[in-house]
């Protein structure tokens, strides 16, 4: 995928981790939201995934600036792609 | 009376005089002899409006000859004396002396550059990184520009969307002082990026693709953290911080199908230029 649209996810998600932080917090920590009890795992779910996208673009970002060659940057690119979506559908889906 | 006043602060201005001596404190490194770089100090006498280039220039052709460092212009056009002066890049010929408010003056070669011999940086990364942006206009149909029968139309107004970034005079500054080329040499570096975005916003060109194809990359335009230091240290006003956030904006509009296709501006023949008045006839006869 080509590097602004990555670019652009990181920008919206931080955005969307803002709105659903809050949330989250409401409807899981506060009691709000009593007619919706699934909000809670729905936006505790959402959270996740957008948390995961937005620290682990982040953290690429900072390891590419490392200056490791192209071959190792895709290798990097594609670890932490997978490391998050294994992270994602165990906790997200199997344990949830 | 006023004339008078006028005359007096000029010949202030513009006086010998020495006000102070200053302590040039020079990086020196000689690849053939020297493991690592070494500072050495000269004494340097001062006088109003003398920038450091002519201080090293005293150094030079009065004290040590050995001395190395790279000028050309000297009137902040050519872009070849840009240094590490008392810990920020500067254009040697445009700092002044007193404005540095020291009697210590620490000069080093530009960071972020390997360094070749003294103040002499070594600049082919920048001018690969340029190259790498093509730097020039780019038009589907070679014809006219291989052979030219006109010029390209372009209006005031749309002047004014490039006018600002084509001022650089490629004197690396920016790419020194940048945070994030320290940290990862194969970012293209603000230089190359406003000049992506000038030619790319220019309506006489039509090479975006071929550009975004190069800055829409891990080490392009999304590299740049927005620091700002390289707007701040352009002795030209360029301000590349803001270029590449433009840039940004317009890859971001391409990508998004939001971004209009234009084609490139049409010829139009080069005489009779409208609205233009013809030439005065020569006052001095020509020489033969």
């Amino acid at each position: 995928m080509k590097e602004s649209i990555l670019w652009l996810f990181q920008i919206v998600t931080a955005v969307l981790i803002f709105f659903l932080l809050g949330l989250h917090i409401s409807a899981q920590h506060l009691g709000g939201f009593g007619s919706f009890p699934d909000l809670a795992e729905f936006t505790y779910k959402a959270l996740m995934f957008v948390a995961l996208y937005h620290g682990l673009f982040g953290l690429r970002s900072i390891l590419l600036e490392v200056g490791m060659g192209r071959g190792a940057e895709k290798f990097v690119s594609w670890i932490l792609f997978l490391g998050g979506l294994i992270f994602f559908i165990y906790y997200g889906i199997v344990a949830a | 009376m006023a004339e008078a006043r006028k005359e007096i602060e000029i010949k202030e201005v513009l006086s010998d005089e020495i006000v102070k001596t200053v302590t040039f404190k020079i990086k020196k490194f000689d690849p053939e002899k020297d493991s690592k770089p070494h500072y050495t100090e000269y004494q340097v006498p001062v006088y109003r409006g003398m920038t450091v280039l002519d201080g090293l220039l005293y150094v030079k052709e009065d004290v040590d000859g050995t001395i190395n460092f790279r000028y050309s212009c000297r009137m902040g056009i050519c872009g070849s004396c840009g240094m590490f002066i008392n810990g920020k890049p500067r254009m040697a010929c445009m700092t002044q002396i007193l404005e540095l408010n020291s009697d210590v003056i620490e000069i080093a070669p530009l960071p972020n550059y390997d360094n070749i011999r003294d103040l002499v940086p070594d600049s082919t990364p920048l001018f690969e990184k340029h190259k790498k942006i093509k730097p020039y206009l780019i038009r589907e149909d070679t014809k006219e520009q291989e052979n030219p029968i006109g010029e390209y139309y372009q209006t005031p107004e749309e002047h004014e969307y490039y006018s600002q970034f084509s001022f650089c005079i490629k004197c690396g500054l920016c790419y020194a002082a940048c945070p994030s080329v320290a940290s990862d040499p194969e970012y293209l570096g603000p230089q190359a990026l406003t000049q992506a975005y000038r030619y790319s916003v220019d309506t006489r060109d039509e090479g975006f693709l071929e550009r975004v194809m190069v800055v829409d990359d891990p080490h392009g335009c999304w590299r740049c953290h927005y620091a700002g230091v390289c707007s701040e240290v352009c002795p030209k006003g360029v301000d590349p911080a803001k270029a590449i956030q433009l840039l940004k904006g317009l890859i971001l509009k391409y990508r998004l199908g939001l971004k209009k296709k234009r084609r490139g501006a049409g010829v139009i023949p080069a005489h009779p230029r409208p609205n233009i008045k013809k030439a005065p006839k020569r006052t001095v006869p020509q020489e033969s």
